[in-house]
């Protein structure tokens, strides 16, 4: 009766076996991974609305300097436009300097003994600004030539080409004339 | 499979999620700083070719400033006949001011050249007998009232009487059809 039973029990195997000593670095790795992971997403995505701000302000600045572009070009047109105008113009004003002031010199440079019979001048039709002169001077001569085309140069024109042809009482007279700018 | 090993795995998948989101999280960072990079670099090319648009712009502007001046100031004058009759209508004003004696005119319109600015004129021959001064002095009225007007042809020989010049003249108008 005395006997004293002190265990009962009889030896069991544990339930759940301890884990091994790799196996122990899972939950010192999860709070390592937990807390990088914490920084690196807030790191991660404040560089990622930084980029995404920056992208947006590249694009509007993308955008200014499309429109910019497109503001000059647009300009560059006009003023192209213009000057194609221009050049049509001057093209065309070459060969419109007035004729009255070559007729009137030669008018008034005829002397007392000679007199202008016949005056001719056309406009070269490929090149306007080219003028053919033909004059018929009775009297005077040679001089009388050297005259008026004293005259002539006076006005800034030159003679090409000059022919002269001596008649019985008249002198025949042509030459391109071509205004100089001078 | 113990707890313990049972709490390991569910660490270890937990492990794995949040590397796998840092992850995820890294590539979209990655993709958005390309994209603003290509953003940048886009846009300060199209930067420089604003600046070289300008500069373009600045020398074309000084280089045609005279030739385009002076088309300003002709303009008017070519765009005072938008038709033959316009110019016709002008010659025809200058005659009768001038009090010339008119023989004849004829009056026809021209295709110069269908691609060239000036593309259209009307050209018109006049015969005129008048006293010599009065007649010059009218060519040159008729000159400096239709200053773009082009004489292609001015023949001058004595008219029948005493000081008279039979002055024989073809002009060129040009037109700008509106």
């Amino acid at each position: 009766m005395e006997k004293v039973i002190h265990d009962l029990k009889t030896e069991r195997q544990n339930v759940s076996a301890g884990l091994p000593s790799t196996y122990k670095l899972v939950p010192f790795a999860f709070y390592l991974v937990a807390a990088a992971t914490i920084m690196l997403t807030l790191y991660f995505f404040l560089s990622k609305k930084a980029y995404q701000s920056s992208e947006a302000e590249m694009t509007v600045r993308l955008a200014e300097a499309k429109a910019e572009q497109a503001k000059y070009h647009s300009s560059r047109d006009v003023i192209v436009a213009e000057s194609q105008k221009a050049e049509g113009i001057a093209r065309w004003l070459e060969g419109c300097r007035p004729l009255q002031p070559v007729a009137a010199a030669i008018g008034r440079s005829m002397g007392k003994d000679s007199t202008m019979a016949e005056l001719s001048l056309d406009r070269n039709p490929e090149i306007p600004a080219h003028t053919f002169l033909q004059l018929r001077v009775d009297g005077g001569g040679s001089e009388q030539i050297e005259n008026t085309l004293n005259s002539i140069n006076a006005l800034s024109y030159q003679t090409y080409s000059a022919q002269q042809v001596k008649g019985r009482n008249s002198t025949d007279f042509q030459a391109t004339l071509i205004h100089s700018n001078k | 499979m113990n707890d313990h090993k049972t709490a390991c795995l569910v660490l270890a998948v937990v492990i794995a999620g949040m590397l796998y989101g840092v992850n995820t999280l890294r590539n979209s960072t990655n993709t958005a700083r390309s994209a603003a990079e290509a953003v940048r670099i886009e846009a300060e090319a199209a930067e420089q070719q604003a600046q070289l648009a300008q500069i373009q712009l600045k020398s074309l502007d000084s280089k045609t400033a005279e030739l385009r001046a002076v088309y300003n100031e002709w303009k008017p004058h070519f765009d005072a006949y938008r038709s033959p009759q316009d110019a016709e209508r002008h010659i025809a004003e200058v005659i009768r001011d001038g009090d010339v004696f008119l023989i004849s005119q004829k009056f026809d319109d021209q295709e110069l050249d269908r691609n060239a600015m000036i593309s259209k004129a009307l050209v018109g021959d006049l015969v005129i007998e008048d006293d010599y001064a009065k007649t010059l002095n009218w060519l040159g009225r008729l000159e400096e009232a239709i200053p773009s007007c082009r004489i292609t042809r001015c023949n001058m020989k004595r008219g029948d009487r005493g000081n008279d010049i039979h002055l024989e003249l073809q002009i060129q108008v040009p037109v700008f059809e509106s």
